[in-house]
């Protein structure tokens, strides 16, 4: 309770200082240029890197972090490569930074200035400057440079900008541009910016959107795919080879994208860390000098036993030299009070990449950060980039009661699985968002059910257990399938439906899959999607094709029911009767289908004396009614026993006894009269 | 002193009857929310899904029933629950007032008469006491808890967080919060014992009175709690033992919580009985109106309280 109140006036005291620091931009006000002072000297570019493929968009950056002004200075040059067949006379560029601008923008507008709960009233605004922007020849573009808002057409949003250029890019060229940019960062509360001496430096710099070629997500003519940065929603990029050079004073710990391949300490008492990366469609970034900076090696031979290579192989039908995983460095940057749990962090991780890998691929990158915010930038927990993920804890977890509550592990474990679905498996979480976050929710809970006994998959307190699929099926109501779950993210009907639909829902849907085709077949479509598009942007559709072909069935009416439909699934055992006696005697069992999706079920019945019989019914009618002629009663019938029907939004309803049985009601509202007659004894005396 | 209290506790565990009535007046006043529960939990009683219900408490069974419901029936259970509770405060006020009523005067009135003539007697001061204390205690526990919150960086946790991190923050208000109660029953006797008007008055003697006796008080503090504890940890391991689906095995552990709570009930007049012997030795008996009995009281304190006055000199008639 203390360390509640600590932080509430932590918060509040920041609050505070945050209110003398704010600039105040009011919406629509001209946004001021950063007043002239001795900036950190901004390192010559690194050279640009060999573009290889997967690569569209290849990066040199050089950047300088202002710890007192909470800048960034950097320096750009951008080869981007023409992947389509079209000639292309623009370029699109993301600017996600300025949707902290002012109140005005599209995410404030949306969002109401919070995020996950953490509001951004009183806190210090962001934005990113454009300075300079040239071709590789001098040609200058930022006259030519203009805001779009292809989503909604607010004015006050410049999240996206286009510049037209002097001539087309022709199918297969490559244009280089220079660009100077200020990224003004903000108090963090929505992943970026900073708290204190932490920094958390995300979509940060001037990127080039997607160009889609024709056929790619359905496309039938290539253009842009640029969306504004909206409150519900991630990101959408292309890949590409980033080398940054990252300047910081020499006190900072720092940790970033990709391999660190150099490091320099510069004569203004700054250091410069260079980093380098392939095939990564972003570049994240952090500094803090409190960081206790862990490093641990994942061994592809060492952290994975033959057996479980073997195991592998089989559920996927592979050899088990053809699953080989590759060595990785893990960076684990902790909160010094969070000490106790870097063996918790780093274990996940290793879990992480091990299970991941031999499920869907070997983890192809070399490097793995992991990035533990402090509470006052808890803004920035929970949130994946490639290479670079940042998790979420507290000291409270850090022994007894709350060690068991797997908050810690079950964070580093999802984010780290979205460097497979967001980060490898590159689908657009605009328009898509279930495609990553959703994929990426069952590959968890996956993982969580095979690290964790099933009944301990997110939390053991006080001796009474919570698994992760009951987590999952918390909002899983007639009322929260209010939306599709494919459907673009700002148009959800609010952020629980979002929620709802964009993690869970999906979470649910594939689990109730793979009860329906089979572990082994579910394994053999994960692995081939997962393999088939990788690098590469994937659609729905894409999904629906490589399960349907791997699986043998055709699984379209499935999906379109679960995932381009807000009916529900919700089975109910309304009835059981008996007449007659002896062999005579003529049981039946009432099944009904109340909502709108349609599966097949299998049913259970339980007969007086232990006998047992299953029956198998389409579902496809709203009811239908078993009869039983055999000399005992029935006891009881159970709809989907094995709880294959992860989606079924009441299991309470699946079951039915002939005759009620009392035991439950007496013992808990017995419980409960004890427990109200402790609290009475409390207040009362 | 101390000893004198700790034995006037010891021996006042032995009224029952009044013990059956705090526990009666109590367990009565819960069973408020016993029909809506009821009606809550029978939902269960047709569906198989809910059977592992009976072993152990299952979080995720739990929800599926709250959803079934749409929370309908746990927000109608919560409501009445908070209400209870904040009538419980008040019935609370009046048992303390019955309870003092019968150990400091239990030749005046029939067990049961006396209990609600001294609940109705005391009720309004008692209760003008109980805001007072509250009001204060919780100034005084963020008071306590201040140095630490500013001693401690922010985002840091005593012994790495945790139980025993939090235990330790907690201390310092728990300590205070127990000394203030411990102030306010003695404040209680105080009124009882000498027909106090003042409450003001009556609430600062209290303070004082757990001030000048805190080695009796504290000694009376520990032994209850260690009994309670005790109490506590035999009705889990019963309670722990008797886990089961059996029916025979449900009602045995409805039999031991109830057991538990009039147990609880007699540690309650023990703690009152034993700062009745304390504040005696402060405060002047109230003159008696009623008849005085004709054989000598069962009652363990009569005696020993007029003794005691004549020794000190205080009027007895």
């Amino acid at each position: 309770m203390l360390s509640l109140m600590r932080a509430l006036a932590t918060a509040a005291a920041l609050l505070l200082v945050t209110a003398i620091q704010d600039r105040g931009i009011a919406p629509g006000a001209p946004v001021e240029q950063p007043a002239a002072r001795t900036a950190p000297v901004v390192p010559a570019l690194p050279a640009l890197p060999a573009a290889g493929p997967p690569s569209v968009a290849d990066y040199a950056i050089s950047a300088a972090l202002d710890v007192n002004a909470k800048e960034v200075r950097g320096r750009e040059r951008i080869a981007w490569r023409n992947p389509s067949g079209d000639a292309v006379p623009d370029l699109w560029f993301h600017l996600y930074l300025n949707a902290f601008k002012s109140p005005g923008t599209t995410f404030n507008r949306e969002s109401g200035g919070q995020l996950r709960g953490v509001s951004n009233a009183s806190l210090r605004a962001g934005r990113i400057d454009v300075t300079s922007m040239r071709l590789e020849d001098g040609t200058d573009l930022r006259p030519r440079l203009t805001f779009e808002r292809p989503d909604d057409g607010n004015p006050d949003d410049e999240t996206v900008a286009r510049v037209l250029l002097p001539r087309p890019v022709g199918p297969g060229e490559t244009v280089t541009i220079d660009v100077e940019f200020t990224s003004v960062l903000p108090q963090v509360y929505a992943r970026t910016g900073y708290a204190g001496d932490f920094f958390l430096i995300g979509q940060w710099f001037p990127k080039v959107a997607v160009y889609e070629p024709a056929g790619t997500r359905g496309r039938s003519a290539g253009g842009w795919n640029a969306h504004q940065f909206h409150a519900l929603s991630e990101f959408y990029a292309d890949f590409g080879h980033y080398r940054v050079d990252i300047t910081v004073p020499q006190r900072f710990v720092v940790g970033a994208t990709g391999r660190r391949v150099s490091e320099r300490i510069n004569t203004d008492a700054t250091r410069t860390f260079t980093y380098d990366q392939a095939g990564v469609h972003d570049f994240a970034w952090t500094a803090d000098p409190r960081f206790v900076e862990v490093r641990e090696r994942f061994s592809g031979t060492a952290d994975v036993s033959a057996a479980e290579y073997a195991a592998a192989a089989t559920l996927l039908g592979r050899r088990p030299e053809d699953l080989t995983l590759s060595d990785v460095e893990i960076t684990l940057l902790m909160q010094p009070e969070n000490r106790p749990q870097i063996a918790r962090h780093i274990a996940a991780a290793k879990a992480a990449i091990k299970h991941f890998g031999l499920w869907y691929g070997p983890y192809p990158y070399g490097t793995l950060t992991i990035v533990d915010p402090p509470l006052a930038g808890e803004g920035a927990g929970g949130m994946e980039y490639p290479t670079f993920i940042t998790g979420g804890t507290a000291s409270a977890l850090n022994g007894p009661p709350f060690d068991r509550v797997l908050i810690p592990e079950i964070t580093v474990i999802h984010e780290f699985g979205h460097q497979y679905w967001y980060g490898l498996v590159a689908s657009n979480e605009f328009e898509e968002a279930w495609l990553d976050e959703g994929i990426n929710s069952y590959s968890t809970g996956k993982l969580l059910d095979v690290v964790y006994p099933p009944t301990e998959s997110f939390a053991t307190l006080f001796g009474l257990t919570f698994s992760e699929t009951e987590f999952a099926r918390f909002d899983n109501t007639r009322a929260m399938n209010a939306d599709r779950v494919r459907q673009p993210s700002w148009t959800f009907l609010e952020d629980r439906v979002y929620a709802y639909s964009v993690y869970y829902k999906p979470e649910l849907v594939l689990g109730t899959l793979e009860r329906m085709i089979g572990e082994q077949t579910m394994a053999r479509v994960m692995r081939a999607y997962a393999e088939r598009w990788r690098f590469r942007h994937p659609n729905s559709d894409d999904f629906y094709a490589v399960a349907s072909e791997v699986s043998g069935r055709d699984l379209t009416t499935f999906f379109k029911q679960t995932i381009e439909d807000t009916g529900v699934l919700d089975y109910e055992l309304a009835e059981i009767a008996s007449a007659g006696t002896g062999a005579s005697r003529t049981s039946t069992v009432l099944v009904r289908r109340l909502g709108e999706i349609q599966v097949p079920v299998e049913i259970e019945i339980r007969f007086e004396g232990g006998a047992v019989e299953r029956r198998t019914w389409d579902g496809r009618d709203r009811w239908t009614r078993l009869t039983f002629t055999r000399p005992e009663a029935v006891e009881s019938a159970r709809i989907d026993p094995d709880h294959t029907l992860r989606l079924d939004v009441s299991w309470i309803n699946n079951a039915r006894r002939a005759e009620p049985d009392r035991r439950v009601a007496v013992k808990w509202t017995s419980r409960w009269w004890f427990w109200m007659q402790n609290l009475l004894s409390l207040v009362g005396a | 002193m101390t000893r004198r209290a700790l034995a006037a506790a010891l021996g006042a565990m032995r009224q029952l009857s009044l013990a059956w009535l705090l526990w009666l007046l109590n367990a009565a006043f819960a069973a408020a929310i016993v029909p809506a529960a009821w009606a809550w939990w029978s939902r269960a009683a047709d569906s198989p899904e809910t059977d592992p219900l009976l072993e152990r408490f299952r979080f995720g069974v739990f929800l599926e029933l709250a959803r079934a419901d749409d929370w309908s029936g746990l927000a109608a259970i919560a409501t009445t629950a908070l209400a209870v509770l904040a009538a419980g405060v008040a019935v609370g006020v009046f048992a303390s007032g019955g309870a003092l009523q019968r150990l400091l005067y239990p030749a005046e009135d029939r067990a049961m008469a006396g209990f609600f003539r001294g609940g109705g007697r005391f009720w309004w001061r008692f209760l003008r006491l109980t805001i007072m204390t509250g009001v204060a205690a919780s100034i005084a526990a963020v008071g306590a808890s201040l140095p630490l919150l500013l001693v401690l960086p922010p985002d840091r946790a005593l012994a790495g967080g945790g139980l025993v991190g939090a235990a330790a923050e907690l201390l310092p208000a728990a300590l205070v919060i127990a000394f203030f109660c411990a102030a306010l029953d003695c404040a209680r006797v105080r009124v009882a014992a000498g027909d106090e008007r003042g409450m003001i008055r009556a609430w600062f003697g209290g303070l004082w009175c757990a001030v000048r006796h805190l080695l009796a008080v504290g000694a009376l503090g520990v032994m209850v709690l260690g009994i309670w504890l005790i109490l506590a940890w035999a009705y889990l391991s019963a309670a722990r033992g008797l886990a089961g689906a059996a029916t025979s095995a449900i009602l045995l552990t409805v039999v031991a919580q109830q057991l538990f709570m009039f147990l609880r009930s007699a540690l309650r007049v023990a703690w009152l009985a034993g700062l009745v012997s304390v504040v005696r030795s402060d405060v002047p008996p109230r003159v008696s109106t009623s008849i005085p009995p004709t054989a000598p009281s069962r009652m363990y304190d009569t005696a020993r309280a007029v003794s005691d006055a004549e020794e000190e000199g205080l009027p007895v008639v």
